[in-house]
């Protein structure tokens, strides 16, 4: 399942942590909550970031 | 997990910023132009960073002579756009909108009474503030929420469902 994890230091630094993704956009999703409440300080890519996200391709057919 | 992004928590949303007061026992009074502090920087204590916009503003703030210091931060500390009332707290905290977000200013000394509800770096008006403000984006953006206190201290917000 896929999930955001905010954490929020008693200094009031924030990480927010992804979990249940694959690839980029996981990036895209820390990178948006972490925007909403501040200014961006770094983003770090873990292992599971490089590997291939399976997305489904959607076929429209004509009728 | 795949990716952890960091930030500096900025205080944009002033409704957050009543309900980080509110879980902290605070009390936000809107529209209240100056707030309680010793009154005169005295230049005992280094000058807070974040109330200059950017490292150049603070060297040349650093540059200036003891006097101009003195009445450069006494000037700096004279207004506010809204301030917060501690309970058991003689000084208030003055918050000051920047074009951006609000930036909080305090007096630490002793006697005001805020060193012990603030500190000297506000982290628990910054933690209150990200803390409320998570929560109100996450139900705004349709995700459901988990909130946990961690041992450390640290607030644990889980979103799930909404737009993942």
């Amino acid at each position: 399942m896929k999930k955001l994890k905010v954490l929020i230091a008693k200094d009031g630094k924030v990480t927010v942590e992804a979990e249940g993704y694959t690839g980029p956009s996981c990036a895209e999703a820390t990178r948006k909550v972490a925007e909403a409440l501040g200014k961006l300080d770094w983003g770090r890519a873990k292992p599971e970031y490089f590997e291939t996200e399976i997305t489904s391709q959607v076929t429209q057919s004509q009728g | 997990m795949s990716h952890i992004q960091t930030c500096d928590v900025e205080l944009r949303d002033l409704e957050a910023v009543k309900t980080a007061c509110e879980r902290l026992g605070w009390s936000l009074v809107k529209g209240q132009k100056t707030f309680k502090w010793f009154g005169v920087w005295v230049g005992d204590t280094e000058a807070p960073r974040h109330l200059f916009h950017d490292e150049k503003a603070y060297r040349n703030f650093q540059a200036m002579s003891p006097e101009s210091q003195r009445a450069s931060m006494t000037s700096r500390m004279s207004w506010c756009d809204h301030a917060i009332k501690v309970p058991g707290a003689d000084y208030e905290i003055g918050l000051q909108w920047d074009g951006a977000c609000y930036r909080p200013v305090w007096d630490y000394y002793e006697t005001g009474g805020l060193a012990e509800h603030m500190g000297t770096d506000g982290g628990k008006l910054a933690q209150a503030y990200a803390v409320e403000y998570a929560k109100r984006w996450a139900w705004s953006q349709g995700y459901s929420i988990e909130e946990q206190s961690l041992a450390d201290g640290t607030v644990e917000i889980s979103m799930t469902g909404g737009g993942l």
